[in-house]
């Protein structure tokens, strides 16, 4: 006999990866446990006793390296699942001490540039389609309904708007790491 | 000491210590308690971080793989590896000699 799984909503933004972890974190600490995800940003949470584990975030677009997923599980961690490229790994917190994943800037500055790379490699193509589309509104003109026309550039407005913003942000978190390595 | 090495020093701490620990084949989780028993519990290597020392360090052919056994792939020093890890050491007893003098007089 399952206990039904307690679906929470609750959204991130991509930058705030260590946020989430954290919140997970404090979930588990009042007893719920990451099981799975749900669909639009929904996290599905088993019910148990409080417990303090360490939830890790990695970041890997694309089929896992079995080698490179065997060692994060030989060092004692889960893996719980993965969600938009986003993998999920959860580790018992021992005597206080949380472990990690990556140690050093230079291994999380390259997972940030992983995801850096998501957002930007896509760019390039959605501007293109969105100016093709606005060519051809203009190019044929009244033979789009008012409706589409302006749903076409919301869409791509935000989606193009969105895209920078994470970018931007991903890449402010890139050079702090920076920083963090030159000393 | 080969000019064309210096390029790769110095290493950080944690990469001495992954060649230090690879005196002996190893694979990824072995040597991440080596490491952590070595340094006495200060330097500790994350399997993320390690796995992608490894890659590196493959490719600037310090250390070779040489056993790959249930997805765990075992390495060791090449040539290279153990001539930058001796001059890595060589400085290291430099710099610390340099130190414990220098710690009485603070």
């Amino acid at each position: 006999m399952n206990e039904p799984l307690i679906r929470v909503r609750k959204w991130f933004f991509a930058w705030q990866d260590e946020k989430q972890e954290s919140w997970l974190g404090d979930m588990s600490r009042k007893g719920l446990h990451l099981k799975g995800f749900a669909l639009f940003g929904s996290f599905l949470f088993e019910q148990g006793p409080a417990r303090d584990y360490a939830y890790r975030m990695d970041y890997n677009q694309g089929k896992p390296l079995e080698d490179y997923q065997q060692l994060i599980r030989d060092a004692g961690w889960e893996h719980l699942g993965e969600r938009n490229g986003w993998h999920y790994w959860c580790k018992e917190v021992k005597s206080g001490q949380a472990s990690e994943i990556f140690t050093d800037a230079a291994s999380k500055w390259q997972k940030y540039q992983r995801l850096f790379t998501t957002y930007t490699a896509s760019l390039p193509a959605v501007v293109a389609m969105y100016i093709i589309g606005v060519a051809a509104f203009n190019r044929f003109p009244g033979r789009h309904p008012q409706w589409f026309v302006v749903t076409f550039v919301i869409l791509f407005i935000g989606w193009i708007v969105f895209a920078i913003l994470n970018a931007v942000m991903i890449q402010l978190r890139m050079n702090e790491l920076k920083k963090k390595q030159t000393l | 000491m080969d000019t064309q090495f210096t390029k790769y020093l110095p290493l950080t701490e944690s990469t001495t210590y992954i060649l230090m620990a690879l005196a002996e084949p190893l694979h990824g989780y072995a040597l991440m308690q080596k490491v952590d028993e070595m340094s006495q519990g200060t330097v500790k290597i994350g399997p993320g971080t390690l796995y992608g020392a490894f890659s590196q360090l493959e490719k600037e052919g310090l250390i070779i793989m040489v056993k790959e056994e249930e997805r765990r792939k075992s390495y060791a020093l090449t040539n290279k590896g153990k001539q930058i890890l001796a001059e890595q050491v060589r400085r290291l007893v430099i710099m610390s000699k340099n130190g414990q003098a220098i710690l009485p007089q603070l």
